[in-house]
């Protein structure tokens, strides 16, 4: 207290001042400045929005809607702070409609930079538009102008009245990025407005009103990702999930190409991050995440929004069974997706390859195997052709209830034309033909086929890998992990008839779990004991609670009973979920399934192959080896031709 | 410094030297023997792990002094296979060493004496004479059941007490326990047991097969000492609290069994064929008869009916049948019994008519 002796008075803040700290929270960068402005634009009904930067937003944002636009009056009240048009009673927070509601957005950001407002009401009657020109949050000119209906900004000079917060922006490039990254979130919620995003004079986002999502993603995403993307969509207790799945060879190292939408928000949520990683599984390895698009539909009174200035944060008032809900669509999505069975060459890209494993006889014919030069040409007209035919056919199969209807924009699926009348069958497999990008992420064999049982296998290679030829295309199977693939499978199921068998342990093993721990523990109890862990509440102390271990699962063979317990109590304290144990038990099983089975360098004959190949039809097969890595590559023989130069 | 040795005495060390060398470490010098000349007559053999410590002093002819460290398991190797029945060891210039025997010469790296380990030493111990077969019979009642799980390091040994008449060991890994008594005449006296380390134990038991007779046994925290047959081993032992072991040895299980040792025995090594490391085998009691099932999915099942004395209502137990195996393999008398309390109760299986020996072991629920 020193040098400070300056007895401050306490009095309420000016307008400005207030709206410049209320800045802080939601003017982050010019990114978020751009999702404010679109998300306006978007609440007062505009069918086109036109975005326009430069110099990353640092220079000038310039938002342009076809919206309802506002009176002069409006246009006026809509700068004060906490006037919206979107909000009447708190009630009306849970029943929100809008993106606004707190009416903080547009006087923050004129009180942090040099906005022009231009706007004309729908219906007014005259052509004059009102603008007005505000500087730091105070107006500097009102005129009438020459405009269409609808709403401009324009915010130039972002922060140009706080240096000290204009430095913490990054370069252009980044900003620009960031910018990029946000509309397209928009774009990606919004599919029937029509959203451009121009930087300089280079548009490059132009996503015109589509009517369904399938082609706001390839729009979006662009034709080469969105050739990978499976979608899917089901309902899980009232929540609707759509989500749009990339093949697992575009998981990138960070959640970047994983969007999350609730209810046409864009939001970030670990816990539904995690619920799509489960939903992956073991196709996508540990530390790297998928590429999705997963568009979450709740009652509107089921999710509390007001919880994050920026609104990237959203509260489910039933989060478990959300995620319970992601879990399940993209699980079932990635079971039936055409990538099921990744392929290493499709990475590679550029490479084709023939799906004809269920391809009718009559049409076999027809393709040449050997897809000669004049072959091709005309199998990928042939296939443009039949595309949105094909798409029209797929809209049309009955959806089954909570059933997961695929719509794959690439060759058809065979899992979704399985119930589709006979004929419609045969039509939809004329587009699986070798289409130069669609190709890649084409249709497989599902489950449950006999795929793996009618390839006929040629030999081996290194000891190590099987070569399989099927229709069209070379197979080649890592060994050791098809079979401890199919050894899991068995371990797994057995697990699921009954419960492991438990081994009791003489002296109880005392345990200190924290609180976090220990409620998860006290939560799943019945699970961890269905598992073998059977826990003794000991009593507490200092933070720690000491339970008594007095069982053991019996089959964890060297593996320590502690350390085992806490990996699961700690997954189930990440995710809140039940489900972490079935996966710890799934990596347990995996670990004594990799012990029983055929190794690289073993000697297969033919007749082992076969069995193996036979066995592998049965299993509920995703592709990956129980430790993530791939089980088959395929070659399509087109490929094979084109390296050949025939 | 040179020496001259007899090939066979020159073994008696060399044996339990190359099995303590540990060639895993991290100090390459752990897996060298030091051989270092003490007088004219005596030739110095060490070798140590840091926890497990050999001195064998063996009968040579020395030229010199000093000594040289090489390779333990190389060493124990090229002398096995020297024809001759003397060998000669020189140490040349930077710390080779030269071996002879007739006309074969070999030459080895080796590491200077001055860089080996300090081992433990016994001098102010105050050593016993005891029986060395009573002590290795006890270690052999017992090794099986000592846990392997190095987090619990507690239980990586066997606890030896000791009040100068009576011995008893004790081990457990947490799932079973088995316990010994036995009369050790000028055994150390100890307050408290010890727990000794079960590559300790092993050692131990390799020295003790040399033995006839008695051997020299102290105990100076924190190392257990033995000596005989011009072999000195130091043994570092586990510093901690053994569990409590008596609380969990049931006294008055209902159901009491009495079976032949080799139908069980038998019997369980049967069902073992059909039961998987996760899945046990079950021990059902009858009207005069013990059933012992095993069932696995992937091979079958088995059932066997075996005859025993039965007192006590039905009940079917499961098990880890190695357990019982280890337990049953380690009596010797005609019929063992069996004290099964509930279904999920601790079982104690002991020798009939001796009180010595006891194992317990845990049920697995099934």
């Amino acid at each position: 207290m020193a040098g400070n002796e300056v007895q401050r008075e306490i009095q309420v803040l000016p307008d400005v001042l207030v709206n410049q700290i209320a800045a802080g929270e939601v003017v982050e960068r010019p990114a978020s400045v751009v999702k404010e402005l679109v998300e306006n634009a978007l609440d007062a009904g505009a069918s086109h929005i036109s975005v326009e930067i430069e110099g990353g937003g640092k220079t000038r944002i310039r938002v342009l809607d076809n919206g309802v636009g506002m009176s002069a009056s409006a246009a006026e009240l809509a700068l004060q702070r906490h006037a919206t048009s979107k909000l009447r009673a708190i009630e009306d927070l849970f029943g929100l409609g809008t993106f606004g509601f707190r009416g903080e957005a547009l006087p923050s950001i004129a009180s942090v930079s040099k906005m022009t407002l231009t706007t004309r009401e729908r219906g007014d009657g005259t052509i004059a538009a009102n603008q007005i020109r505000i500087e730091g949050g105070t107006i500097v000119e009102r005129a009438q102008v020459g405009a269409p209906v609808g709403t401009c900004i324009e915010v130039a000079d972002l922060l140009f009245n706080v240096p000290a917060r204009r430095k913490f922006l990054k370069g252009e490039a980044t900003e620009t990025s960031h910018i990029t990254d946000v509309v397209s979130k928009l774009a990606l919620a919004n599919p029937s407005v029509h959203i451009r995003l121009k930087n300089r004079s280079r548009t490059t986002l132009n996503a015109p009103g589509h009517t369904n999502y399938e082609d706001r993603v390839q729009a979006v995403m662009g034709t080469r990702l969105g050739a990978q993307i499976e979608p899917v969509c089901g309902e899980y207790g009232g929540v609707a999930v759509q989500v749009f799945l990339g093949a697992p060879d575009l998981a990138q190292s960070t959640t970047r190409g994983l969007q999350i939408f609730v209810g046409k928000r864009p939001i970030r949520d670990r816990g539904i991050l995690h619920a799509i990683m489960q939903g992956y599984n073991e196709l996508i390895p540990r530390g790297r995440y998928p590429v999705a698009v997963v568009l979450i539909e709740t009652p509107k009174s089921e999710v509390d929004v007001n919880v994050h200035p920026q609104k990237l944060e959203v509260r489910f008032s039933d989060p478990q069974l959300v995620y319970a809900a992601v879990r399940q669509v993209v699980r079932q999505g990635v079971l039936h997706a055409p990538w099921g069975k990744p392929d290493a060459t499709a990475a590679e890209g550029g490479q084709m390859r023939v799906i004809a494993s269920k391809t009718p006889p009559g049409l076999r014919g027809d393709m040449p195997q050997e897809a000669s030069a004049l072959a091709k040409s005309y199998a990928r007209e042939h296939a443009k052709l039949m595309l949105p035919w094909g798409r029209k056919v797929r809209d049309e199969a009955p959806p089954a209830p909570r059933a997961v209807r695929s719509k794959g924009s690439g060759p058809s699926q065979n899992a979704l034309v399985a119930n589709a009348p006979k004929e419609v069958e045969v039509k939809a497999s004329a587009t699986e033909m070798p289409l130069p990008t669609a190709g890649k992420g084409s249709a497989t064999p599902e489950h449950g086929s006999e795929f793996f049982g009618s390839l006929r296998y040629l030999g081996q290679l290194d000891r190590t890998y099987l070569l399989c030829e099927a229709d069209g295309e070379l197979v080649m199977l890592d060994q050791h992990a098809a079979h401890e693939r199919v050894e899991l499978d068995k371990l797994l199921s057995r697990y699921r008839e009954g419960t492991m068998p438990v081994q009791k342990l003489l002296f109880p093993q005392t345990i200190a779990l924290d609180a976090k721990q220990a409620t998860a523990a006290e939560a799943h109890g019945e699970q961890l004991a269905a598992l073998g862990f059977e826990l003794d509440d000991f009593g507490d102390g200092g933070g720690t609670m000491t339970y008594a271990l007095k069982a053991v699962p019996s089959g964890l063979r060297n593996a320590e009973p502690e350390a085992v317990l806490r990996s699961v109590l700690d997954e189930l304290v990440r995710t809140g979920q039940g489900r972490a144990i079935d996966e710890i038990v799934e990596n347990l099983l995996a670990t004594v399934a990799c012990h029983s089975v055929v190794r690289a360098g073993d000697t297969l004959s033919a007749q082992e192959v076969q069995s193996l190949l036979v066995a592998m039809d049965s299993v509920d097969f995703r592709g990956a080896a129980p430790h993530g890595r791939p089980v088959l590559l395929r070659i399509g023989i087109s490929e094979i031709a084109r390296r050949f130069g025939r | 410094m040179q020496f001259k040795i007899k090939k066979t005495e020159f073994l008696k060390g060399l044996r339990l030297a190359q099995s303590i060398a540990d060639r895993k470490s991290t100090m390459p010098m752990l897996a060298n023997v030091l051989l270092k000349l003490e007088g004219e007559n005596q030739l110095l053999v060490v070798a140590t792990d840091l926890n497990v410590s050999l001195s064998a002093h063996l009968q040579s002819k020395n030229t010199g002094e000093g000594g040289i460290t090489v390779g333990a398991k190389a060493l124990h190797d090229i002398i096995t296979n020297l024809p001759g029945e003397d060998v000669e060891v020189k140490r040349a210039d930077n710390n080779w060493a030269e071996i002879r025997s007739g006309k074969v010469k070999y030459r080895l790296v080796g590491m200077p004496d001055r860089d080996f380990p300090k081992v433990p030493d016994p001098t102010e111990s105050q050593f016993q004479n005891v029986d060395a077969s009573t002590l290795r019979s006890m270690i052999d009642h017992t090794l099986f059941s000592v846990s392997n799980d190095e987090t619990r390091f507690h239980l990586n040994g066997v606890l030896f007490e000791s009040d100068g008449d009576n011995s008893r060991m004790v081990s457990t890994d947490g799932h079973r326990l088995s316990k010994i008594d036995k009369a050790l005449a000028g055994g150390p006296k100890l307050t408290a047991g010890v727990i000794i380390p079960k590559k300790g134990l092993l050692e131990i038991k390799r020295t003790l097969d040399g033995i006839a007779g008695n051997c020299e046994l102290a105990i100076k925290t924190p190392f257990l000492f033995l000596q005989g047959n011009d072999i000195h081993l130091a043994v570092k032992l586990i510093e901690s609290q053994f569990p409590r072991y008596e609380a969990v040895i049931p006294k008055n299980n209902e159901r009491k069994i009495t079976v032949d040792r080799g139908l069980l025995l038998d019997a369980l090594k049967r069902a073992l064929l059909m039961s998987s490391e996760t899945r046990g085998v079950k021990v059902s009691l009858g009207e005069g008869q013990l059933m012992i099932s095993s069932d696995n999915p992937d091979i079958g099942e088995v059932k066997e009916e075996i005859e025993a004395q039965v007192s006590g209502e039905e009940v079917s137990v499961g098990f880890n049948p190695k357990y019982v195996v280890d337990i049953l393999s380690q009596i010797s008398t005609e019929t063992v019994s069996v004290e099964i309390g509930g279904e999920l109760d601790p079982v104690v299986i002991r020798p009939s008519g001796e009180l010595d020996f006891l194992g317990v072991v845990m049920p697995m629920r099934i």
